[in-house]
């Protein structure tokens, strides 16, 4: 049993940890609750919950929607169950979601990025990383150095990806005609639907290649 | 998490910023060095046409460089006037990928002969390696600096950071000019 703190409603969590595992749980629930239990939350006006620690596990409970700010070094990020905007950025650590109702934004420099469904714009990016997100309602804007892309669109918003060596594909409903624009030195392009103006995919590497499929 | 920290009696104020040419290394293997230096020095003529008189190059870093800039507004308005360039050359030659990274942080170096070292050099050197190809991060001290004195420029938050080396968590925002 974890310790419960209050959340001001409409309130950003902010957790800041060095190393360790991470767990998010959205939920039916009004408040947090944190455990390790001898966790101190610290409330910033109605506008942030603050949660800092140095290298332990954490699991933190709050209610479905919440927006979420994550800063880490190393170790692992889990978000389950429905949040609201999603803000991470880490080193090394890998990063796992399930759902966002909001615009995300996740960095990392070297872990890889999972992401199950969003429903408002993504902006991703990891140098050596992979990145691959599922059923985004936005626009979506990723970038890897050396990774691969993986990005299911629901054909609602841009699709800019860049990825310098690593391979990018973008996968679309069926009936959608996108128009697929490409820009590369010696990577491959491969369009395997019928391309359209229903919305804009836009592909950058040096040798990675982009492969446009249906879902 | 946190602690004080106390500048040198030497340290000046003013901003760092750090580029870096994503991909860089990949363009050298594929086209070769030939096609790598006219790569470079497209990129050291944009920057030095851009930044003038208002800041200047304070090393060359082989694919990155670092600048110095007294004036924060100064600094904000060049690195976004850097990154439009660097795009409008990439869609005109589609041989020359200008993805450059930008990192940029206010606070109080210390110089050291032409260079500068110190905290506030480490954190900008930190902060470039978050940015994405063709992006402005810059640190909370430099956004809370630049304040509204730039009403074209939207900071985006990004988030609380812990970077390596660093014990404090710094945050980041997203600079870009509102269309």
């Amino acid at each position: 049993m974890g310790s419960r703190h209050e959340l001001p409603k409409g309130a950003r969590l902010r957790v800041l940890t060095i190393s360790g595992r991470v767990n998010v749980i959205a939920e039916e629930r009004n408040d947090l609750e944190v455990d390790p239990p001898d966790k101190r939350v610290k409330l910033d006006g109605d506008h942030v919950a603050e949660l800092k620690s140095r290298s332990s596990n954490l699991t933190i409970r709050c209610p479905i929607g919440t927006n979420v700010s994550i800063g880490t070094v190393s170790g692992h990020v889990k978000l389950e169950g429905s949040l609201g905007s999603i803000k991470i950025s880490t080193i090394s650590s890998g990063v796992e979601l399930d759902t966002s109702s909001g615009d995300i934004d996740i960095r990392t420099i070297s872990g890889s990025i999972n992401v199950a469904r969003c429903g408002g714009s993504c902006k991703l990016g990891s140098k050596s990383g992979s990145i691959r997100v599922g059923g985004v309602g936005g626009d979506v804007r990723a970038s890897t150095i050396s990774g691969s892309l993986d990005v299911e669109t629901l054909g609602r918003g841009e699709v800019s990806l860049k990825a310098v060596s690593g391979s990018m594909r973008v996968r679309i409903p069926h009936g959608k005609r996108p128009r697929v624009r490409m820009k590369t030195l010696s990577g491959s392009v491969k369009c395997d639907c019928e391309q359209g103006s229903d919305f804009e995919i836009k592909g950058g590497s040096i040798s990675g290649s982009l492969h446009v499929t249906e879902s | 998490m946190s602690r004080s920290r106390t500048a040198s009696p030497d340290a000046v104020q003013g901003t760092i910023i750090f580029t870096d040419l994503a991909g860089f290394t990949e363009f050298t293997d594929e086209r070769g060095d030939e096609a790598a230096l006219r790569l470079l020095a497209l990129k050291d003529k944009l920057v030095r046409e851009t930044i003038g008189d208002r800041g200047r190059i304070v090393k060359n870093l082989g694919d990155g460089l670092m600048l110095w800039f007294e004036n924060a507004c100064d600094a904000i308005d060049a690195a976004l006037r850097l990154q439009d360039q660097f795009e409008d050359e990439s869609s005109v030659d589609d041989d020359l990928p200008l993805w450059v990274r930008i990192g940029a942080h206010y606070g109080q170096p210390t110089p050291r002969g032409d260079d500068f070292f110190g905290h506030d050099v480490n954190v900008a050197h930190r902060i470039v390696e978050l940015a994405a190809p063709g992006e402005v991060l810059v640190s909370g001290a430099l956004a809370e600096k630049v304040g509204d004195s730039l009403p074209e420029v939207t900071f985006d938050e990004v988030g609380p950071t812990l970077m390596k080396g660093i014990r404090d968590p710094v945050p980041l925002y997203r600079a870009y000019r509102a269309e």
